[in-house]
This record gives structure tokens, C-alpha cells and sequence, in this order.
């Protein structure tokens, strides 16, 4: 009786009970998208879409393209994801801050393995870092960060030589975490990380169960309820055929044949050095 | 007649009860998964505790090497070696127990000492302008931009801390987190920020 009123209420409303779902989700979404946490520093890191990224427009295009596929292939092979940023004016913030708010906010890495390493070259600045993930602190130390900057990467840039500074960087700190880190030179079954998804509570899961165990039983027993959950399900496919992206975005080709690398979900730990040039 | 009386009795009571525990399981579940949530929290803060500790032992870990190589090229320098080397013992003296982390007093006394390590060090990197050999020793410089990592490191590990703490403190604080908190015995207490004081920051003077 009670099942069957709440059912034929249900039915009276189906329109309203249609747009508090579909406020609901946007609620939703919207907490998703702000509740991210946010870093105290000034920087704002442009959208990461490939293995370089060049906010002066110092770089070519095509030098731009030949560098990301280097290190896309690199990232393939041996599971580093290694990525530079070239930036302008610093505006009085340090290197380290504008490097660690990069690197947490692209992710650049595997999550759990946090294998990824940040080129930062401030050109205006003349600084250089190199911002390590957790997971690299061994086979990257800081001291090899440091000698890597002022052996492969400063010379060159005194030289205005900025692609092959990028180029020569990169390339020994490829040489030294596949060095530091045994077995990483062997290709890899499965390149690229396959997006984790988040453990559920016993809780969670009991209470779930419970809500799909009455809805079916709503589903039999009422009809009314059955008119209005169809009704929902077709809002819902009518929205998930417009948005459907997710999850780990190795897939985008943005910027005209790049790798679109858009990070895994690495995060560092303040490790690296840097110096000026 | 009396028992038709009887059986609607025995129905109401019955319908009672299963309200009764409808309703106690309803409140409860959400007051079980605010209790995790408390102790998740809680256990993230001890996990970034635990990182930081970590960090500020690579600290203490350099500072007889630094000492060592510094004392060989600057050879007036002893009483910065030696404010350093007591910031150090006064610093590895101070062990926080889990429950020392909501108490005020003894955080203040661990940064404290954590903050005298750090200018004493900072005076000590500072020498190196008035020593030409101690700029030039490869020693010391590897040293240098160990300090300068770890010091980074250190500034993180204790921001991201902060962050829990605030996660923390703030579900704590939270109406259903004081329910939870006084039905379970208050077990949960507040925790206490490790945050840099700005006389650490401010770089050192230099006087020769």
C-alpha cells in the first residue's frame, strides 16, 4: 500500500523529480570540479598537452613536436614521463614553487610509482630546475640533478642553444633513472598506466547493494515507479552522449600530431635542484 | 473482541520495534562512516608526519659532513660549528610521541629547536663567501645542494602536513565530528599545525 502511494506520487511529478536528479548531478560535478586542492602559489600552469610545454613561444612548432615525440617514445619504453616547461618572467616567485605547482597539477607520472621528472627553464630568470616524483628521488638525487643542470643543460642555454638544452637535459636524465633503476630498460608489456579506480568501503558497497536491491524491487512492484525511473535513465543517456571523456587522457591528439600526454597521476615531494645560468 | 484487541497491540509493539530499529540502523550508518572518516583522516596526518620526520632526519644526517668539510677550509669559524652542532643535538633530543602532535606546548618547543637548526645552518652557508677554497671545494658543494634539496623537501613534506592537519581539524571540528568524537569518548583531539616561524624564513645576517 505505502509502496504503492509513493509510486503513484512518483508518477504525479516525474518532470520534478527528474530536474532534482539533474540537480543533483551538476551539484556534483560541480564540487568535482572545485573542490580540487589548490596550491597557495601565484602560477597557473597552462593545460598539459604533450611532453613540452612552451609558454614564450621561444620553441618552433616542429622543435616543439620533435622533442614530445622523443619523450613520448621514451615514456613508452621505460615508464618515465619526463616533461619540460619553458616560462617567461618568474614575476619575484621562486623556481621551486612554479616547478612543484607544475608538476602536482599535471601529475606528471604514475600514480603509485610518482616516476615523472619536470624540466623548468625560466628564460627570463635565467633558472633552471629539475623537479623530481617520489618514486625518483633514488635513481635522480639531487646532486645528479644539480650536475645534469650545469654540465648538459646551462652551457647550452648561454649559448641561446634552448631546443638542444631541452634536448641534451632530457636526455641524461633518461640516462640516469634507467641507470638508478634495475630492470627499467626493458621494454615494457604494457606501456602507459591503466587509470586506477578508487577502492570502495565495505560501507559504501553494503549501502549501494542495498539502494540496487530496492529500486528492483520498486521496479516490480510499481508501476508508476517504473514509468518514472525509464524516464530518468533516458535524461541520463541523453547527457553521458555529449560528455564522455575520462580517465586518463593518453588518447587527446592535441597540438596537430603531438603525443597529447596529459599526465598520469604522479605527484613530487619538493625533490631536485635547481640553479641559475 | 479482546483478542482482536490483543493482536493490534501485538502489532503495534511489533511495528514500534522494527521502526525503532530502522531508524537506530539510519542514524548509525552515517555516524559509523564519519567515524572512518575520522580515523582516515587521522591516519593521513601520520603518514605525512611520518614524511616529514623523514625529511628533517636527512637534515640531521648532513650536518656532520657539512661540519666536518667546513672546519677543514674555514678555520675561524668554530663558534657557527659549534651553534650547529648544538642545534642539532637540541633538535634529535626532542622525540614526539603520537600524542605529543595535539599538544601545543611541545610542538612550539620541537619547532623551536627545528627553527634554531635551520639559522644556524643558514650562518653557516653563509661563511662560505669569506672562504674562496671552501666555494671551490667540490665537497662542499655537493653538500650545498644537498642542503638546499633537503631544505626544499622539508618545506613540502610540512606543507603537506599542514594540509591534512587542516582535512583533519576541520572534520573534527564539524558538528557530526563532535557527536562522533563524545559518543566514542573523545578519542580524536585536534592536532597542532607545524608551521614555519617567520623568523626562519627571513634570511640570515651577515657580519664579518
Amino acid at each position: 500500500m505505502s509502496v504503492r502511494s509513493r509510486g503513484a506520487a512518483a508518477a504525479r511529478g516525474p518532470v520534478a523529480a527528474g530536474a532534482a536528479i539533474l540537480l543533483a548531478v551538476v551539484l556534483v560535478l560541480a564540487s568535482l570540479a572545485f573542490g580540487r586542492t589548490a596550491f597557495a602559489a601565484s602560477f597557473k600552469p597552462p593545460p598539459l598537452n604533450g611532453h613540452v610545454v612552451d609558454t614564450t613561444s621561444a620553441l618552433s612548432a616542429s622543435e616543439v613536436l620533435d622533442l614530445d615525440q622523443k619523450l613520448e617514445s621514451l615514456r613508452l619504453q621505460t615508464g618515465f614521463a619526463i616533461v619540460a616547461l619553458v616560462v617567461g618572467p618568474l614575476d619575484g616567485e621562486p623556481i621551486e614553487d612554479v616547478a612543484f605547482t607544475a608538476f602536482n597539477q599535471w601529475h606528471v607520472g604514475e600514480k603509485g610509482k610518482d616516476n615523472g621528472v619536470l624540466l623548468v627553464i625560466a628564460t627570463t630568470d635565467r633558472k633552471v630546475r629539475i623537479e623530481t616524483g617520489k618514486g625518483v628521488g633514488g635513481a635522480l638525487t639531487d646532486l645528479q640533478s644539480n650536475d645534469i643542470i650545469r654540465t648538459n643543460i646551462a652551457p647550452l642555454l648561454r649559448e641561446g642553444r634552448l631546443r638542444d638544452a631541452i634536448d641534451s637535459g632530457t636526455s641524461a636524465i633518461a640516462a640516469a633513472l634507467t641507470q638508478g633503476t634495475p630492470g627499467s630498460d626493458r621494454p615494457r608489456a604494457t606501456p602507459g598506466a591503466a587509470p586506477q579506480a578508487r577502492p570502495m568501503s565495505p560501507l559504501t558497497m553494503m549501502l549501494g547493494g542495498g539502494v540496487v536491491v530496492v529500486v528492483i524491487i520498486l521496479l516490480i512492484v510499481s508501476p508508476g515507479f517504473r514509468s518514472v525511473f525509464f524516464f530518468l535513465i533516458q535524461i541520463l543517456f541523453m547527457f553521458g552522449g555529449r560528455g564522455g571523456r575520462g580517465g586518463g587522457g593518453f588518447g587527446g591528439g592535441g597540438g596537430g600530431g603531438g603525443s597529447g600526454y596529459s599526465g598520469g597521476g604522479g605527484s613530487s615531494g619538493g625533490g631536485g635542484s635547481s640553479d641559475s645560468y | 473482541m479482546t483478542m482482536n484487541a490483543l493482536h493490534s497491540v501485538r502489532t503495534l509493539v511489533l511495528g514500534l520495534f522494527v521502526t525503532l530499529v530502522v531508524g537506530f540502523a539510519a542514524s548509525a550508518l552515517p555516524g559509523c562512516q564519519r567515524y572512518d572518516q575520522l580515523v582516515e583522516k587521522n591516519a593521513t596526518c601520520e603518514q605525512k608526519w611520518a614524511d616529514v620526520e623523514a625529511e628533517l632526519q636527512r637534515r640531521y644526517d648532513l650536518v656532520p659532513n657539512l661540519v666536518a668539510t667546513v672546519k677543514a677550509s674555514a678555520k675561524h669559524e668554530e663558534d657557527t660549528l659549534a651553534q650547529v652542532t648544538q642545534a642539532r643535538a637540541q633538535a634529535t633530543q626532542i622525540k614526539l610521541t603520537a600524542d605529543d602532535l595535539s599538544d601545543p606546548a611541545k610542538m612550539a618547543a620541537f619547532q623551536k629547536a627545528q627553527d634554531q637548526l635551520k639559522g644556524s645552518l643558514s650562518r653557516l652557508m653563509m661563511t662560505q663567501e669569506a672562504y674562496p677554497d671552501l666555494k671551490a671545494n667540490a665537497q662542499f658543494h655537493a653538500l650545498q645542494i644537498q642542503l638546499e634539496g633537503t631544505e626544499n623537501r622539508i618545506l613540502r613534506s610540512r606543507e603537506e602536513y599542514n594540509a591534512a592537519v587542516k582535512d583533519y581539524n576541520s572534520e573534527l571540528a564539524k558538528i557530526g565530528g563532535q557527536v562522533v568524537n563524545k559518543a566514542t569518548g573523545k578519542t580524536f583531539k585536534p592536532r597542532v599545525y607545524f608551521s614555519a616561524s617567520s623568523e626562519a624564513q627571513a634570511a640570515p645576517k651577515v657580519s664579518f
